[in-house]
């Protein structure tokens, strides 16, 4: 079934049924129900007819476990958040907190800790050599394998009119796009670059919302016609090129026919789809803008949503080689280096722990604002999860075991949230493998089959 | 790219339950026996000894490889693809092309990076957000050319001959110019359709418009296209030649699309002998955009976008300009343009400068003893090196609020030495001292070399990133560090030069050091070539690139003789076709 049956009145309601203020202050029309939809029969639709998201948030260089993890003794039931999950006490029953997922495929191939374990968290993967720098293949290559929000969205993501939306905050900072900045694939050797920059964030997603639906149409129109006559270049060169260019230009046009399908496809006006104001301009690559800048971001990402332009999202804080400092909160030290203090500097770990929180606060405000969004008996939050990962456990070991992940959101209560669950050294391919399954997509094992053993237990 | 290192490992020490095992994987990895060396020609087959061709004599083995290369029959070259079109080479171009001066890259995502160059034909390919932001810039750029510049882009008045046959004359001029070479009728017609259905139904401006969309998207605008014929097999070496050469000229030496008279030197069949190649490389060296090019190799080489992204501790630098990392990137840039066209332009002049290229607000920071009112050039005070001395590069190599010394020591290898470092090994538990503040930069570091799990690469890190400590965490000069006096001492290991290995005292002595060794102007070489080539030399490049050293040489380290000769070179006017197993 087509997104088409699914949304009769869209035709004469028309796509571009918003309004904007004078000032930029928006607002929405009405209207147009998503749970009108006929539901089930779409991939990644809940029962109730709204669709099921999927994000990923990412921050870098490990935690320190004992502001991370639930001291005393926790159990399943009883555990109380340490304080870099304190800010998330608010959501504390729609979370799940997995101790003991390790990340065995992220040691399995080349590379460094840190280039190993961005290659890895998402797609299960070893890295590939590093067969582009020659020598005695020492360096790393790129990821090797289809990230795991990608799969996701190929699955479920296939009528919206982005596929998926890659926000980054200060991700592309220190490295530009290289193996240890990129942790999202469209295939191997295939990194995907997040947006780092608000304004182009609100370009990409926004800025067309404003046309009415004859100026949409007749952008549509030439966009088409410069696309077919596009298209009609890369067919006559590919004829012409060698072997591997021909593969290269084909991957290519192959991007630019899905990019026209995007295009032809309209996102659902629901109630709570608002052209959020265009953000002002900061300078993406700053520590006085992040704090701004990651909440430009996480809101962009929730209206997104709200707009169904895309049900599948990952934010990146930043990377692993980062030297970052977080002035608004008053911690000046340089990131990467501060991840690396010793075992007993307290003071050095009391100002990471900072960061940390901080982190959660983002986490918890990505929530916030889907819990106030209303879809149908419950919010967006009800229909969503979100992966929180790192591409190490912990700073100053480098280590890949005691991963510090965590759910958000129990998809549709597919997830049963509100629980620590403590795992025997769990292969973070298992935790991969859940989440697929999460959403409908029938496979045996994710990444590299020798790290996956099945789905983690007792997470439904 | 190494080149920032993992900078944290600079303040770690190794213990515990891993040493020994760490002890063997450096050995293994080659940090006692000597590094992997990624350039050619040293040494392909005794996997990177210090000693390069493995003789034990400390030379590298020219002279066999000169007699094996001057036995070769054909030409051997590596194998190369179509390379697309970096940020830079996209704002050049279309600012020729159309006049667009608005640096529309700006929006583009990074280009994927697994050498120090952001133009690796393997690494840097479309995703979809390149693809999209293609369709979005193009739309940008054309909406611009025909509201702002229609006159100047137009080669007719369509009130004048119609619009019709204007819009047609447009096409005509316009595609051969964005595809680099003469249309064919199909691409033609192409074109005119689709000018002509746009202008039925949306008039004469936004038909141009879409014209531009179009050629901006198209792949023999985005690629650098270099046809197979249909009778190549893989393997087989083709020359370059024509508008294919006109296209690698101009975009090595200017980043930007070939001028008129390159395109009617391809045209006139004069770009297929090594004089004729010649004769074009000297003169796009002269041309402005000769000056682009070479700052922007620079900038890839040395990694000088990573100052975007520096910030320095607030509290011992309150006030620095809020513009400082593209202040200090552009001085490093400038510098390196100056000794390229205006000081003496050679390899040594890299190294051997007391000239920094600083806007007035940044200046202040630093010591000047001299300005230029002309050029800007001001005289720093303290011992320089030219490159390795630059406030904007010893900026980038430090932490906010201290030196690095590892940073400073593992770009040296990487950058200015060509030499890959192993990784730390994995499997260890790594616990890092406390700070102390009543100890310099060096006195914390020393706990590297003193363990032995980390002594086997940190001792080919440490002492030569120890040079810099007279150069504090933005690169101005000091002689004291938390009152103690600064010991810059330092050795130079592990280089194939082995006159030029040894200890020394200060930046300014290594610099002198790594001039007079043949390892910097054999890595300037490869990293020239990597950066010409949009690939690393392979093996096959391998009497390519002997020519190249030697030219170089015999032209006493002539930047501009080296250019050149890249471009004679069998690496630079063949290619090889891809597949079949190479």
């Amino acid at each position: 079934m087509t997104r088409k049956h699914l949304r009769p009145s869209l035709a004469a309601s028309g796509r571009r049924s918003f309004l904007r203020g004078a000032a930029g202050a928006a607002f929405a029309l009405p209207l147009l129900q998503m749970h009108q939809r006929t539901a089930h029969a779409e991939a990644g639709i809940a029962e109730d007819g709204f669709p099921l998201r999927f994000v990923v948030f990412f921050h870098p260089n490990g935690v320190w476990p004992p502001t991370w993890w639930p001291q005393g003794n926790p159990t399943e039931n009883q555990f109380e958040l340490a304080s870099s999950l304190q800010p998330l006490q608010p959501f504390k029953d729609q979370l799940l907190i997995l101790d003991g997922v390790d990340m065995p495929a992220a040691d399995a191939g080349p590379g460094e800790d840190h280039q190993q374990g961005m290659g890895a968290v998402l797609s299960g993967m070893a890295l590939q050599a590093g067969g582009f720098v020659g020598g005695d293949g020492s360096l790393a290559g790129w990821g090797n394998g289809i990230s795991v929000d990608q799969v996701i969205a190929q699955h479920i993501g296939g009528t919206t009119p982005f596929g998926s939306l890659e926000f980054g905050v200060r991700a592309s900072a220190f490295g530009g796009s290289e193996v240890r900045t990129r942790m999202v694939y469209a295939g191997p050797a295939q990194p995907i670059s997040p947006i780092d920059d608000p304004v182009a964030m609100w370009n990409l997603l926004f800025s067309e919302l404003n046309l009415s639906p004859s100026e949409m149409a007749v952008l549509r129109a030439k966009r088409v016609s410069v696309l077919d006559t596009v298209q009609g270049q890369f067919a006559a060169l590919e004829a012409r090129a060698g072997a591997e260019d021909r593969l290269r230009l084909q991957q290519h046009a192959a991007l630019v026919t899905e990019l026209e399908t995007r295009l032809s496809t309209e996102p659902v006006l629901g109630e709570s789809c608002v052209i959020p104001a265009a953000p002002p301009a900061l300078n993406p690559d700053s520590a006085g803008t992040m704090d701004q800048i990651s909440t430009l971001q996480l809101d962009m990402m929730v209206m997104a949503f709200a707009c169904d332009l895309t049900r599948v999202a990952s934010i990146q804080y930043s990377n692993g080689m980062n030297h970052t400092q977080f002035p608004w909160i008053g911690s000046s030290t340089d990131g990467h280096a501060l991840s690396h203090a010793g075992m007993t500097d307290e003071a050095s770990w009391a100002e990471w722990s900072m960061r940390e929180r901080w982190y959660g606060t983002q986490f918890a405000h990505l929530m916030q604002r889907m819990s106030e969004i209303p879809e149908g008996d419950g919010t967006m939050l009800d229909h969503t999860v979100i992966l929180w990962v790192n591409e190490l456990s912990q700073g100053n070991t480098h280590s890949h075991e005691r991963m510090p992940f965590v759910l958000g959101g129990n998809l549709a209560g597919h997830f049963r949230t509100g629980r620590y669950l403590a795992y025997d050294h769990q292969p973070h391919n298992n935790l991969l493998l859940s989440l697929v399954h999460a959403f409908g997509i029938d496979q045996a094992t994710f990444g590299d089959p020798a790290f996956c053993t099945g789905p983690l237990p007792g997470l439904t | 790219m190494m080149v920032q290192g993992d900078q944290g490992w600079g303040q770690q020490w190794v213990r515990g339950r891993a040493c020994l095992g760490a002890l063997l994987l450096a050995v293994a990895s080659g940090c006692y026996t000597g590094l992997d060396d990624g350039r050619l020609g040293q040494d392909t087959e005794s996997g990177g000894s210090v000693d390069g061709d493995g003789d034990g004599d400390g030379d590298s083995g020219d002279d066999g490889v000169a007699a094996q290369c001057a036995e070769q029959g054909g030409p051997s070259v590596g194998v190369s693809g179509m390379r697309l079109l970096t940020g830079y080479e996209y704002d050049n171009t279309v600012r020729e092309l159309l006049g667009d001066d608005t640096q529309p890259s700006l929006a583009f995502p990074p280009e994927n990076q697994t050498t120090a160059f952001e133009n690796n034909y393997l690494d840097h390919r479309a995703s979809k957000d390149l693809v999209r932001v293609y369709m979005d810039v193009a739309e940008d750029v054309a909406a611009r050319a025909v509201s702002e510049r229609l006159v100047a882009v137009l080669p007719c008045d369509p009130l004048a001959i119609g619009e019709t046959e204007c819009g047609h004359a447009f096409v005509e001029r316009h595609l051969p110019r964005a595809f680099r070479r003469p249309i064919e009728p199909a691409e033609r017609a192409s074109f005119v359709a689709l000018f002509d259905e746009a202008h039925a139904q949306h008039g004469f401006s936004e038909a141009v418009s879409l014209v531009i969309q179009a050629s901006l998207q198209s792949p023999q605008f985005l690629y650098r296209v270099e046809l197979v014929p249909d009778d190549a097999m893989p393997g087989d070496v083709l020359p370059v030649t024509g508008y294919e050469m006109a296209s690698r000229l101009s975009y090595f030496l200017t980043a930007s699309m070939p001028d008129p008279e390159l395109l009617a030197a391809a045209a006139e069949g004069g770009l297929a002998t090594r004089d004729e190649v010649e004769a074009q490389a000297r003169r796009l060296l002269d041309s402005d955009g000769g000056r682009g090019a070479i700052r922007e190799f620079h900038r890839q080489w040395l990694d000088l976008s990573g100052l975007t992204s520096v910030s320095k501790d607030p509290a011992m630098f309150a006030g620095l300009p809020p513009t400082v990392g593209d202040d200090w990137r552009q001085s490093v840039e400038r510098f390196a343009e100056h000794v390229f066209f205006d000081g003496g332009g050679t390899v040594d002049d890299l190294l051997s400068s007391e000239l920094a290229f600083l806007p007035p607000a940044l200046s202040a920071w630093y010591e000047v003893s001299e300005v230029d009112p002309e050029t800007g050039a001001a005289i720093l005070t303290g011992d320089r090196a030219g490159l390795l001395t630059q406030p904007g590069l010893l900026a980038l190599l430090a932490y906010p609020n201290q030196s690095s010394p590892v940073a400073r020591g593992v770009f040296v290898r990487e950058r200015m030495l060509c030499q890959h470092l192993p990784p730390p090994p994995n499997d260890i538990q790594i616990e890092p001292p406390d700070p102390d503040p009543n100890a310099t930069t060096r006195e914390r570091f020393a706990q590297h070399t003193e363990d032995p799990s980390c002594a086997g690469c940190h001792s080919l890190i440490d002492p030569l990133g120890f040079g810099f400590e007279h150069y504090d965490a933005i690169g101005r000069w000091r002689t004291e560090e938390n009152g103690l006096p600064v010991d810059a001492s330092g050795s130079l290991e592990a280089i194939e030069d082995a006159e030029q290995s040894g200890a020394y005292d200060g930046a300014v002595e290594l610099a002198q050091r790594l001039s007079a060794s043949t390892d910097f102007s054999d890595c300037v070489t490869h990293q020239w070539a990597t950066f010409a080539l949009g690939r690393e030399p392979t093996e096959d490049d391998l009497c390519a690139m002997e020519e190249i050293r030697q030219t170089l040489a015999d032209a006493d380290g002539d930047l501009r003789e080296l250019l050149v000769a890249i471009t004679t070179s069998d690496a630079f006017r063949f290619r090889t076709v891809e597949g079949g197993g190479q």
